[in-house]
């Protein structure tokens, strides 16, 4: 996130959307809870009144699927209205850049598009240019093809008839939202909308949470204190595990993960290094080379020389344009093309979309390793109820690991915050944490090569890996996470900068030249010679603005509130003088307060240092569905698309086969979701077998309105059967005030929600809902669609 | 000086960590749950459960919402259990709670009976020979005692739980009440400042007593009165008056009785 | 009571009447005893001067012994009926049986038990209205103790609170009831000047043909004679 979740004290309207902090992050929901006794509102729009809604100032329903239909009627009451932010909107964003006059959109459809390969041609969703290659603006933001104007237009169908119509929010409630949170569109007024999996886990994910940095954006809520797009994670070390690349796309610090395509560091760094002619845009890319090339220098050591390209051709490739995530990774295991598995912190079989077919697909394995800290669903998939283990081949290998507090190490939150911690307790038995689980492998891994070779061995053989044979010391792991000079670092005039073998304080000292090593440039700065920065226990708070700027350490550089330079404006002026997380000393020509992001003076440089043009985009040509997000139904859902012709997202990925067939709304009429309680975790093994927490939760369950248990003969507390296409579940019917039908379009549709945290291990057993989930993912990321399905519910 | 906990229903989120970090500290037992149709459990407190949430779906002009209510010993100031508790086992403490001395509890089981809330449980440890112990929440006795506050307290997420001097609290709570009703809750109240003469527990509600389940004027209860103020007093007084009348008897017949007899005594 | 000598050849023959069978005896004081526990360890959590018994090793051994005591307390009357049925009934009967002879007791009932005097004091027979209003009690009252002890041993969190408390009143209730008596009969078989004999009735059995005469002189009469003179 852009800030961190203290921030939300920080706001004046808080708009959740697509999640549910209070039952799934209760301690982040503290700080919204503190906003709001300083007089901060709180909108929930969720199908049913959550536990976060139970806190709301305003809640407003609206039917699985519907978000961008939602944020589409939001994004037109701003424009319409002029309510947005517009100095912020004109300087720090690309609304005057003028478009390609050939760029269109028709029926659903942006210009471009190729039914058969069901892509995308993006050579018109391109800005006009001058003649210096610098994009043209109109500051009026007038002309027809400006961003602004297009968006407006884009937009002008999302009326609240329409909207209304899609979403089942009730059209006075939705003005009301639109209008209490467009409020924060005032220059001395923030509002953050907090989100999760309920935004990301459609088949227009990406979209969906685009379109809330568009309202952010015209609202002038992003860089800003207690302005944000926040993203809620699931685990304490999403953040820290996305950063160090556990998605297959990257490596550490979001550097894109090479293709066969990319033969040296020269092709590499031109297909992924972007580029600007506007001398005002820093364009922070610029420095990739010496971000790979510091990688490259901390896993290869010695062995990475300029001679042999920094060992460049050493990584591992993947085939362009080919698609590694999960739902793809089970359907090549299905299909016999993946043979060995090693499973570490997932589950799988009860977490994985269409879970009953990734559990077949385990049986298409030679061998799985489990690491857990119990036996998982996924572990014990060869002999859960149903089926004969005789028949499964795979060998299955359980290997005991280490909790959370039987290790050393640093997590990162939502906010960017690493944190070291210390291990609390030994690891109880034999179990044993990741790091030496991972030592052990590659140890053993690069014996057997050295002792008798195989294909292109260097890699293995030369990694710059020498931790011992136990447990590898995490901070020197960390060390090399931050980097150090490898020969003495001059500067022009010969004096030594950063001595060999030092650390390096920050990224900005980085080299291409091999001078220096770094595991990944953002955590550069985070275990430097002052020591451990991530150890840091400071809880004081100068600015008042909930900042703890001594408190662990922010990538990038301690930076608190990224973009924080859109929190001036372009003459140095905080928006807000009360809420200013950075001031400009014109006096000294310097910055207080937060770390600012570029540095120079105020209108040096534009504030969205990562984006080539300098400003955020309205119009994000990056996506592949179109540079302005565009409702489209879910794969299964049970209304016509009001808005175009095209039904679903033209784009979407979607797995159709025997496994994964398509359930259709006359025989399976009913809106489907799933979701999780304040008292389990995940796939529930960690909290599944504690006892204390199956019993304030001893057993999944599926919430749904009085009217729909009417019509089905149903009481609460009724074992009920939901299915579909799929698979079928057996749980506890829920039934409660808390869900109505929605009104689509005229007609009444009814939704359901289950409990997923359920499988068929550990001390608490029960079905699991992603038996009914499909293999449909979003285009950019192919997120499941775990959020938005059809089913049809009966009583036992 | 008299202390409360303070429990502003407008921001718990109903999460049960209070309950979870009860049962930690006190050091308890799983029960056996099963789910019957709701968010809540366990269903009632037991001797494993000192705290628990009550969940309940409140419907008012159209607006449906979910109360959350952190239940458990309310500390009455007239506290009816310490009353009948024959062993002292229950005790008023100065600090605002109601003691409970585990080694002092003989099991009668009285004090359960007498809660007008219905709170403390038995914990029977043998049905036939009647060994039993109340169990209740004692805003964790041990900790508040040394200065720490109980530990529903001491975990809650999302602090809508607080253990302070009590006017404090219900200067706290008044406030909120106000700032409440400005935000559109008009049926917003103070429950816990006078009832049963006060409790230590103070809750900020944002709905009617009732919309939560708790009654709207807890009362005394009427038997335990009887029992305690008149009928054990009666007991002693009859008693000793029988044993007057007895003695006052005995005068008048040895009386009677030396009138008709000779005694001769031996020579001195 | 005229004094007697210990040798008994120099005594002059005694008529000793058949107050009480074994087995009545047996149940009076099984009943005894059993109240007397009841009472006492009863006493530790009425009295609050008494906790220090009614708690830790000493409180356990109470309510054990409250317990066991009960159980004895309900076998006497149980025994007594087994055992001796025909007593059990008549006795049960006499009871309840109150005529003019037991308003002629009450009348004459303070100046015989506290003077000596036996006025117009009509004869009396097996019970005298005391001795009935004692049953009575004692009937009544076990039937209480016995609802309401089962109802707190057992109940305790299937009743309702309201039956509960009710019960713990009840019994109390009961229990000053049956104490004021039991003091009354203690003062009486072994206080009282005048009536302290009748204490043989239930230690052997039997009490002289004189004090039945003076005390149950209808029962000896119509009941005694008549039997012995068939």
């Amino acid at each position: 996130m852009t800030n961190h979740i203290a921030d939300f004290a920080n706001s004046d309207v808080i708009w959740v959307m697509g999640g549910n902090p209070a039952e799934n992050h209760p301690c982040a929901f503290k700080w919204v809870t503190k906003a709001m006794e300083k007089g901060a509102k709180l909108i929930v729009v969720d199908p049913r009144v959550t536990r976060s809604a139970s806190a709301a100032t305003l809640y407003a329903p609206i039917r699985s699927g519907t978000n961008i239909a939602f944020m589409g009627g939001m994004i037109k009451y701003i424009l319409e209205n002029k309510l947005y932010q517009e100095e912020y909107v004109r300087e720090y964003t690309n609304a005057a850049f003028l478009v390609n006059p050939k760029f269109e959109f028709n029926d659903g459809l942006f210009a471009g598009y190729n039914p058969t390969t069901k892509a995308y041609d993006k050579s018109t969703w391109t800005y006009q240019l001058d003649d210096k290659g610098v994009p043209k603006r109109d500051l009026t933001m007038s002309d027809p093809q400006c961003v602004l104007q297009l968006m407006k237009k884009h937009y002008s169908r999302y009326t609240i008839d329409t909207v209304s119509a899609i979403t089942g929010t009730p059209k006075d409630l939705l003005e009301q939202v639109y209008k209490m949170y467009s409020e924060t569109g005032k220059p001395d007024k923030a509002g953050a909308i907090i989100y999760a999996m309920g935004q990301t886990q459609h088949s227009v994910g990406t979209q969906n949470v685009e379109s809330l940095a568009l309202v952010q954006l015209l609202l002038g809520n992003v860089g800003v204190a207690g302005g944000q797009v926040a993203a809620m994670r699931g685990l304490h070390n999403v953040q820290g595990s996305t950063d160090m690349a556990a998605l297959y796309h990257n490596l550490p610090g979001y550097l894109a993960a090479p293709t066969v395509r990319d033969q040296s560091t020269a092709d590499y760094l031109k297909r992924v290094v972007p580029t600007t002619s506007d001398p005002k845009s820093l364009n922070w890319w610029k420095n990739y080379s010496k971000y790979i090339v510091s990688q490259l220098k901390a896993w290869f050591g010695d062995a990475a020389t300029k001679d042999n390209d920094f060992a460049f051709n050493w990584l591992p490739k993947m085939a362009a344009g080919k698609d590694y995530s999960h739902i793809p990774l089970f359907e090549a295991m299905k299909a016999g093309d993946i043979k060995g598995f090693i499973v570490i912190g997932q589950n799988p079989a009860v977490g994985g979309p269409n879970a009953g077919m990734e559990r077949d697909a385990l049986a298409k394995l030679d061998w799985m390793v489990v690491s857990e800290l119990w036996e998982t669903e996924t572990a014990a998939f060869w002999k859960r109820p149903g089926v004969k283990s005789a028949d499964i081949q795979t060998e299955v290998f359980l290997l005991p690991a280490a909790s959370w507090v039987e290790r050393e190490g640093s997590v990162t939150n939502t906010g960017r915050w690493v944190q070291w911690r210390n291990k609390a307790i030994d690891p109880v038995g034999d179990s044993k944490p990741d790091l030496w689980i991972a030592n052990q492998i590659m140890n053993r891994v690069r014996a057997a090569y050295k002792k008798d070779g195989g294909a292109f061995a260097d890699p293995i053989t030369k990694l710059d890996w020498n931790y011992g044979d136990g447990l590898p010391n995490a901070h020197v792991i960390a060390k090399e996470i931050n980097g150090r000079a490898t020969a003495d670092i001059k500067d022009a005039n010969g004096v030594v900068q950063i001595a060999a073998g030092k650390q390096v304080p920050a990224f900005a000292s980085l080299r291409d030249d091999g001078l220096t090593t770094c595991g990944s440039w953002i955590y550069c700065g985070y275990y430097t010679d002052a020591g451990n920065m991530a150890a840091r226990r400071d809880n004081s708070d100068p600015t008042g603005l909930y900042l703890y700027s001594g408190w662990a350490w922010n990538w990038p550089v301690n930076r608190r509130i990224l973009y924080n330079r859109a929190s001036v404006s372009p003459k140095g002026e905080p928006w807000d003088p009360k809420r200013a997380p950075l001031k400009w000393n014109a006096a000294n020509a310097t910055w207080s307060g937060d770390v600012v992001d570029g540095g120079g003076a105020p209108d040096a440089i534009y504030p969205f240092i990562m984006n080539n043009e300098g400003v955020a985009r309205l119009f994000a040509a990056g996506l592949a569905e179109g540079p302005f997000p565009e409702h489209y139904e879910a794969w299964e859902s049970p209304a016509q698309n009001l808005l175009s012709k095209q039904q679903n997202n033209p784009l979407a990925k979607i797995w159709e086969s025997d496994s994964n067939k398509r359930s259709d709304a006359s025989k399976y009429p009913i809106v489907g979701t799933t979701y999780r309680l304040s008292e389990h975790m995940q796939a529930g093994a960690m909290s599944r077998n504690l006892p204390w927490l199956v019993e304030v939760q001893p057993a999944p369950f599926v919430e749904m309105s009085e009217q729909l248990a009417a019509e089905k003969g149903i009481k609460n507390g009724d074992r009920v059967i939901v299915e579909n296409t799929r698979g079928k579940v057996e749980m506890i019917a829920v039934v409660t005030k808390r869900i109505k039908p929605f009104n689509i379009n005229g007609k009444a549709v009814h939704q359901v929600g289950l409990i997923w945290h359920w499988g068929y291990e550990g001390g608490s057993t029960g079905d699991s809902a992603n038996s009914l989930t499909p293999h449909v993912g979003d285009a950019n990321t192919t997120i499941p669609e775990y959020k938005a399905w059809l089913c049809d519910v009966r009583k036992v | 000086m008299a202390k409360a906990m303070f429990i502003d229903t407008s921001i718990c989120i109903g999460c049960k960590g209070c309950q979870v970090a009860c049962k930690e500290w006190w050091n308890l037992a799983p029960t056996k749950t099963t789910q019957v149709g709701t968010y809540e459990n366990p269903l009632d407190l037991n001797a494993d459960n000192y705290t628990r949430i009550r969940f309940n779906e409140y419907e008012a002009s159209g607006k449906v919402r979910w109360l959350f209510l952190k239940w458990g010993c309310l500390q009455c100031t007239n506290a009816a259990c310490v009353d009948v508790c024959p062993t002292a086992a229950l005790k008023k403490n100065e600090i605002g709670f109601v003691s409970l001395e585990r080694d002092l509890c003989n099991g009668c089981g009285y004090c359960s009976q007498a809660c007008p809330f219905n709170i403390p449980r038995m914990e029977t440890i043998n049905e036939f020979t009647g060994e039993a112990k109340a169990t209740k929440c004692t805003f964790c006795q041990d900790r508040v005692t040394n200065d720490l506050t109980p530990a529903c307290v001491k975990t809650c997420p999302s602090a809508a739980l607080g253990f302070t001097d009590r006017d404090k609290v219900l200067a706290t709570a008044k406030t909120r009440v106000e700032n409440l009703k400005q935000l559109g809750y008009t049926e917003a109240r103070v429950y816990g400042e006078t009832e049963l003469g006060g409790l230590g527990r103070v809750y900020v509600l944002t709905a009617p007593a009732s919309a939560y389940g708790l009654p709207e004027k807890p009362e005394y209860p009427a038997l335990t009165n009887l029992w305690q103020n008149i009928v054990q007093p009666f007991g002693y007084v009859a008693a000793g008056l029988t044993a007057a009348g007895l003695a006052l008897n005995w005068f008048a017949t040895r009386r009677a009785q030396l009138g008709n007899v000779e005694t001769i005594k031996p020579e001195k | 009571m005229s004094s007697m000598a210990t040798d008994l050849q120099t005594r002059a023959r005694q008529v000793l009447v058949l107050r009480f069978t074994g087995a009545e005896r047996v149940a009076h004081w099984v009943h005894f005893v059993a109240f007397t526990v009841l009472l006492g360890t009863g006493l530790f959590i009425y009295a609050p001067f008494l906790k220090a018994f009614a708690v830790g090793e000493a409180g356990i051994a109470t309510r054990l012994a409250h317990r066991v005591a009960a159980i004895a307390f309900i076998a006497a009357p149980v025994f007594y009926l087994v055992f001796s049925p025909r007593d059990f009934f008549y006795s049960l009967k006499e009871s309840f049986t109150w005529g003019k002879d037991d308003w002629g007791w009450l009348q004459n009932a303070w100046n015989y038990y506290a003077h000596g005097k036996a006025g117009t004091m009509p004869p009396q027979g097996k019970y005298n209205a005391g001795q009935k209003f004692n049953a009575l009690t004692q009937i009544i009252t076990f039937g209480l103790f016995v609802i309401t002890g089962f109802v707190m041993w057992f109940g305790k969190g299937s009743v309702s609170p309201d039956v509960f408390m009710w019960s713990v009143v009840i019994h109390d209730l009961s229990v000053i009831a049956t104490v004021l008596l039991f003091m009354l009969h203690l003062y009486l078989v072994a206080v009282h000047p005048l009536m302290r004999e009748s204490i043989t009735a239930m230690f052997e059995g039997t009490v002289t043909e004189e004090f039945a005469k003076e005390h149950h002189g209808k029962w000896l009469a119509e009941k005694v004679y008549r039997k012995r003179d068939k």
